[in-house]
């Protein structure tokens, strides 16, 4: 009887606390959305991989938290085709990056203020929307083998579609700055494209990518050797061109200067002659064909293959 | 043309050198130490323990100087094949680094070796100078070491192959310490490089250039320390397969038992049997 009593006087207290909360939590809710200018309906926003869900974007935001109500929130993720993406965005790569002053939707241009907000091609408008403010780097990009030809038809559109735009390379919310800053502050940008190669240009040109392993430049750049080039550093960056175009960096008739002219690369007492520099850089991505076409690789190769089979037991 | 002769040059060195190696391993390792069976050899040596007798120890100073010259060869070739194959992530300054202090100290090093052996109280350069009493005992050291013979020609305390091998590391160590300063190309000697002052004068304009000449030289560099590599592993297994008592007492793992009166003839007699070791000499390969 005692102990009834008591948990009819817990269970009276507990209905009190959650009666005097709930109007404190919807009042606080109600102040934040009123704050951040967007009429938000906490009731049916769902995160739920495969139902849908509602926000009522009456008044556009143009406050970073404002998208961050929902985008902050590491399970907001969405089931398309059969896959499960995610459209968390982490917001201390946000704050460690060169835009962190930058508003969302001043990348995102198009961002449609209802939900969801699907729009066909958001993320091409996300990647090029850096042409907005860096635009010497957009006008030498627009002239390069880069450049997307806005008149292709057929197989021809689609190859024009996949070539990169500034975001393919540079990456989105987690981008250094590689410049040097006002403030002395040092390029991080550099090393973080350093680091990212093969997601830079080694994931569409594959081939070139396997084939740069040479000793002292491929080989040791993929092992993180801070003084062996990155491809961008002997082809260029955003006026990039086919090496047979005389305007590359790498064709026959720049290589000397490219060589040359690099961050303690071979302009030592101007000692790079025509000679060396055609050796060293028909090595650089010729080395793997080389040891392919050698005949005693090749013999060997054959007789390890041939001892493999011996003790093949798959067929 | 050159441009495709450098890069086969490179790669035919990497397959010979890499298969010769094998090769070496397994013709001492495997078909050296399996002949060595039905000979008698290896019962002797490794059964019986009938070790080659000595009527000397290896002195301290020249024990440390090998093991610290043994020290830095193994950096200076980690670090180098490290340099050329990149093999973990992240260590190619650190390896640099390696190399360079390796290589001052095995520079030092070999100065130490060459006063000790014509400057010092004991200079025993003698021991590795090749007479022709060396040479007339070539064939008959090769014919026993390739089971022709049981005979091994004893003259000295190292036999004519022997000081070949200690002597031809010697040249090789000069070859290599010059090679690998022709690799420098910073200015710090008077605004100039040393690839400037070494090659850059006389082979720049032979073969196109100073950058030139340094991609052949390290060419030079890189076979070089092959050849460390391939008859540093005949030395192991001679020192280690045809005498482990002075092997160990050189590492300073386990005292040599020495016999003043191991050798109670001239040096210019013959070995009646080798194997039996009853009169073998002092060898350490």
């Amino acid at each position: 009887m005692k102990r009834t009593s008591g948990i009819g006087l817990l269970a009276a207290a507990l209905v009190v606390a959650v009666s005097l909360a709930v109007p404190a939590v919807a009042s606080a809710a109600t102040a934040t959305t009123t704050a951040t200018t967007m009429t938000t309906s906490v009731a049916t926003r769902s995160v739920s991989p495969t139902a849908p869900y509602a926000l009522d974007f009456t008044i556009p935001t143009e406050s970073k938290s404002g998208c961050m109500v929902c985008h902050g929130d590491k399970n907001l993720t969405r089931l398309k085709a059969g896959a499960t993406v995610s459209y968390f965005i982490d917001s201390e790569s946000i704050e460690k990056s060169t835009h962190a002053k930058q508003f969302c939707v001043s990348c995102h241009l198009d961002f449609a203020y209802k939900a969801p907000h699907d729009k066909t091609g958001w993320q091409d408008t996300a990647k090029l929307a850096c042409k907005n403010c860096h635009n010497d780097q957009f006008l030498a990009f627009g002239k390069s083998s880069h450049r997307r030809a806005i008149d292709a038809t057929g197989t021809a559109a689609t190859l024009e579609a996949s070539k990169p735009l500034c975001g393919d390379c540079h990456g989105s919310h987690d981008i250094m700055r590689i410049s040097e800053s006002t403030e002395g502050v040092a390029p991080q940008g550099r090393q973080q494209l350093r680091d990212q190669g093969y997601e830079v240009c080694g994931r569409c040109h594959q081939d070139n990518w396997d084939s740069y392993n040479d000793y002292y430049h491929g080989a040791a750049y993929k092992a993180g050797a801070k003084d062996a080039p990155a491809c961008w550093d002997c082809h260029g960056w955003h006026d990039i061109y086919p090496s047979t175009d005389t305007r590359s960096k790498v064709n026959a008739a720049h290589l000397v200067e490219t060589c040359s002219t690099g961050d303690g690369c071979h302009e030592q007492h101007g000692t790079a002659s025509d000679e060396f520099i055609e050796a060293a850089a028909s090595m650089i991505h010729g080395k793997q064909q080389v040891r392919a076409d050698n005949p005693l690789l090749v013999f060997l190769k054959r007789i390890t293959d041939a001892i493999g089979g011996l003790f093949d037991t798959s067929s | 043309m050159s441009a495709i002769l450098l890069a086969n040059v490179n790669v035919w060195l990497d397959i010979i050198f890499v298969t010769l190696e094998i090769l070496v391993v397994i013709v001492f390792f495997v078909v050296h130490v399996g002949v060595s069976i039905p000979t008698g050899r290896f019962r002797k040596l490794w059964i019986e323990k009938q070790w080659p007798k000595h009527d000397w120890a290896p002195p301290a100073l020249p024990k440390f100087i090998h093991f610290q010259h043994l020290a830095m060869m193994l950096l200076l070739g980690l670090s180098g094949m490290y340099i050329r194959f990149p093999f973990f992530e992240g260590g190619r300054e650190a390896m640099r680094y390696v190399h360079y202090v390796a290589m001052v100290i095995v520079g030092l090093n070999f100065f130490w070796r060459l006063w000790y052996a014509f400057f010092s109280k004991e200079r025993d350069w003698k021991e590795f100078a090749v007479g022709k009493k060396d040479m007339a005992s070539l064939l008959g050291v090769a014919a026993y070491y390739t089971y022709f013979s049981n005979n091994k020609p004893h003259v000295a305390k190292y036999n004519v192959m022997q000081k070949l091998a200690y002597d031809l590391f010697g040249v090789l160590m000069i070859v290599q310490g010059l090679t690998g300063m022709a690799l420098l190309t910073q200015p710090f000697i008077f605004g100039t490089s040393p690839r400037e002052l070494l090659i850059g004068w006389w082979l720049g304009p032979l073969v196109g250039g100073t950058a030139m000449a340094g991609a052949w030289v390290r060419i030079v560099h890189y076979s070089v320390n092959w050849l460390f590599i391939i008859v540093t592993t005949v030395h192991i297994y001679l020192a280690a397969g045809i005498d482990l008592p002075c092997t160990l007492d050189f590492f300073g793992i386990k005292k040599l038992d020495v016999d003043p009166n191991a050798y109670h003839h001239a040096h210019d007699d013959e070995h009646a049997d080798a194997p039996s070791l009853s009169s073998a000499a002092a060898e350490v390969d």
